[in-house]
């Protein structure tokens, strides 16, 4: 297909980022030429960990509770912000399984820094239909309050606020849906949430799940839809990220075995708050002149020439399909990507553009083949696929689940992974924050420390928080602040952090 | 190098009368003027960028400082009120990327009087030393990586109070600079001690010499 598109809509696309960058000034300008050394891996068989420009981590105490909830290098500082079970500004719990997380809005109000923030719940099902976010409220969207079986679907997502350097509120922005994973932010202000389900069941309500939903950063202004962005696709979504440039949207699919890279090309060209719900073209990525290419298993920087191929069934059920390694359980729009030569990764989730290249995880974790996790680079302009990184082990990387990309440039990764797997010796004591070096290898720049008695949470008014040993609990939604500062990111046990410190001595 | 534009009118607003004092002093001190300010224009480096925010009684502006350059602001009294004091609030963004150490203000005219607060986003203790009484040095404990709020800039903080100017009068053109101290880069400081470690060398080399001379 030919690849048409409207100036004046790259430039409204472009226009949210680039006011960002007018308003916030910094390093940010800096961008450009950091993207383009991520892409200069150095070929071999896989990835090595290497030594963190930054300096070995240690405990580091939260400025907000005092606890040591993470170790950081020396200089860097934090502070937390709506612990699960918090009391949020709408009077409401904040609900736990904090992951994918987004900033939607970063403006100045009068003479306030103002950046506002979306966050993904990851909860699946519960009996009591109380536990629906926001399920006591009316002004709170909710996408379904019908039963699936014998459960409710309390997935949604809060609306986070951080004003000159602290945090300010948080409130309940939607609800009744299942799992919402990784997600993404719009060019134009709202957050795309994000069903990590394959299912063909409905629910009482007659809905089924396994879609995208748009979030407004301002829910008491304009509520979210609860009208699924249908086109995008019924399949277990992770990530989506937008690239400004041209408007489309680059898709993950935690499938395993059963998922590609998808690309969404929307009817509206200009853009806006629910717009996307106007419809578009969903595709899969596929290797060109190989079908069915199985891309689990690269060497570093090994490169793909890629094309697309079209779903013209998005909201098409789900079903086992037989593939070249065996029979898989697959979306719908899979076994028709897949149908027309898609190319087979393990599990995509984590999913950034920056620059016209769009990075994507695939956090596939097997012992035999070693597999711990892959990061792709997609330049956009040549549409050639490159490993970047390819962890064979799991001290190198840790099934990478969501990633972002710095203003400077570096790619971050969170690591979501088990204690089992290739390199599992010495053992995994803790999740961390890894970054992808611009050869391809990695370093460490934060470590999980969340390990506290009942006592010592409560002792700092965390009632509602998870007592014990979480250091192998995931790292999720990192993000960075447009100016580059401070690096938003969740502990899923159910903690928000801000973390700012000295960016410049390493790559992020 | 900028220099920015000072608005296209002055902001004078008279203030009312609200100490009783004022009415017992007579008509003279009723005619008494209050503060009236105009900013005259300031000088910065790249992309730092100012913005005034001059209102009665009170010097108030943002920097936001892309670069370690320092920035010179321009103020013009128009007319005192020897009843009140002056005030001076700031936010200081920081975008250079860089750690701070300090930022040191420095007055051609006037003095420092009450140093008010000074508010870190993330924490940590400003000690703020007078040499005379025209520059004042606000040391951080630890590098400053965001913004700080000089006095009552934002209105929101608890317990922030601005600081005063004394010394000055209608007719006064006063320039306030502020400059920055910033933590070296890491290859600052690896090429200052790669300088150390050849001085060393020589001095050994020198060393080793000097017995044979």
């Amino acid at each position: 297909m030919t690849d048409s598109f409207d100036t004046s809509r790259r430039s409204l696309l472009k226009g949210g980022s680039a006011a960002i960058a007018a308003a916030f000034g910094g390093p940010i300008a800096a961008m450009a030429t950091r993207v383009a050394e991520a892409s200069q891996c150095a070929p071999a068989a896989a990835s090595a960990l290497g030594v963190s420009p930054y300096g070995p981590t240690a405990p580091v105490k939260d400025l907000t509770t005092g606890l040591p909830l993470i170790e950081l290098p020396a200089g860097f500082s934090y502070k937390s912000h709506g612990w699960r079970g918090d009391i949020m500004s709408d009077g409401l719990p904040t609900p736990g399984a904090h992951d994918g997380m987004g900033v939607v809005v970063s403006r100045r109000v009068g003479r306030s820094t103002e950046i506002i923030l979306v966050r993904n719940h990851e909860l699946s099902t519960s009996s009591n239909a109380a536990n629906i976010i926001g399920g006591s409220r009316s002004n709170v969207a909710k996408y379904d309050t019908g039963l699936t079986g014998t459960n409710y679907q309390v997935g949604g997502n809060t609306n986070l606020i951080w004003r000159d350097g602290n945090w300010v509120g948080s409130y309940a922005s939607f609800g009744g849906i299942y799992r919402p994973c990784a997600g993404g932010s719009s060019t134009w202000g709202s957050w795309l949430s994000n069903e990590e389900i394959r299912s063909n069941s409905i629910s009482s309500t007659g809905k089924k799940h396994g879609y995208i939903f748009e979030i407004p950063a301002d829910t008491s202004l304009n509520a979210a839809s609860t009208t699924p962005i249908y086109d995008m696709g019924r399949m277990a979504h992770e990530a989506s990220a937008i690239d400004p440039a041209t408007g489309y949207w680059y898709l993950t699919e935690d499938q395993g075995n059963a998922n590609t890279l998808y690309r969404f090309l929307p009817n509206n060209i200009q853009g806006g708050l629910n717009s996307l719900h106007a419809g578009g073209r969903l595709q899969g990525l596929k290797v060109r002149n190989v079908t069915n290419a199985d891309l689990r298993d690269p060497t570093l920087c090994q490169e793909f020439s890629v094309e697309w191929v079209d779903v013209a069934a998005p909201d098409m059920d789900g079903a086992t399909l037989s593939t070249r390694n065996g029979n898989v359980s697959a979306s719908g729009p899979y076994i028709q990507a897949y149908a027309n030569g898609a190319a087979i990764f393990g599990a995509t989730e984590g999913c950034w553009v920056a620059n016209g290249v769009v990075f994507f995880t695939d956090k596939q974790v097997t012992t035999t083949p070693a597999r711990a996790g892959r990061i792709w680079a997609l330049d956009l302009a040549t549409q050639t696929l490159k490993a970047i990184f390819v962890s064979n082990s799991l001290q190198v990387g840790n099934s990478p689940d969501n990633l972002c990309v710095s203003p400077r440039g570096g790619v971050l990764f969170c690591e979501d992974g088990g204690t089992g797997g290739p390199g599992n010796t010495p053992a995994i004591t803790a999740q961390h924050l890894k970054v992808v070096t611009p050869q391809g290898g990695s370093y460490t720049f934060a470590k999980h420390n969340y390990d506290f008695t009942r006592a010592q949470l409560d002792a700092v008014g965390k009632t509602g928080a998870s007592a014990g040993n979480q250091r192998n609990s995931e790292w999720a939604g990192c993000v960075f602040s447009p100016d580059g500062r401070v690096l938003f990111v969740n502990l899923y046990v159910g903690v928000t952090l801000a973390i700012t410190g000295p960016w410049q001595n390493g790559t992020l | 190098m900028n220099r920015a534009i000072p608005p296209t009118h002055t902001q004078q607003i008279t203030m009312k009368p609200i100490l009783p004092l004022i009415a017992l002093l007579g008509a003279a001190l009723a005619s008494s003027p209050a503060w009236s300010l105009s900013f005259e224009g300031a000088i910065s480096q790249g992309a730092t960028a100012v913005t005034p925010y001059v209102d009665t009684g009170l010097i108030s502006f943002d920097i936001d400082f892309a670069n370690t350059n320092s920035v010179s602001l321009d103020f013009r009294i128009d007319e005192d009120d020897l009843l009140q004091p002056l005030a001076l609030n700031a936010v200081l963004r920081n975008f250079t990327g860089l750690g701070l150490n300090s930022y040191t203000l420095s007055l051609d005219k006037g003095a420092f009087g009450t140093i008010g607060s000074v508010t870190r986003q993330f924490g940590g203790t400003t000690q703020v030393t007078l040499s005379g009484n025209q520059l004042a040095q606000l040391s951080f404990n630890t590098p400053e990586y965001l913004d700080i709020e000089l006095g009552n800039a934002l209105g929101t903080t608890p317990g922030a109070f601005n600081w005063t100017l004394t010394g000055l009068q209608a007719g006064d053109r006063v320039n306030l600079t502020v400059s920055v101290g910033a933590v070296p880069e890491p290859e600052a400081i690896a090429l200052m001690l790669a300088g150390l470690g050849v001085l060393g060398a020589c001095r050994l080399r020198g060393a080793k010499r000097s017995p044979q001379a």
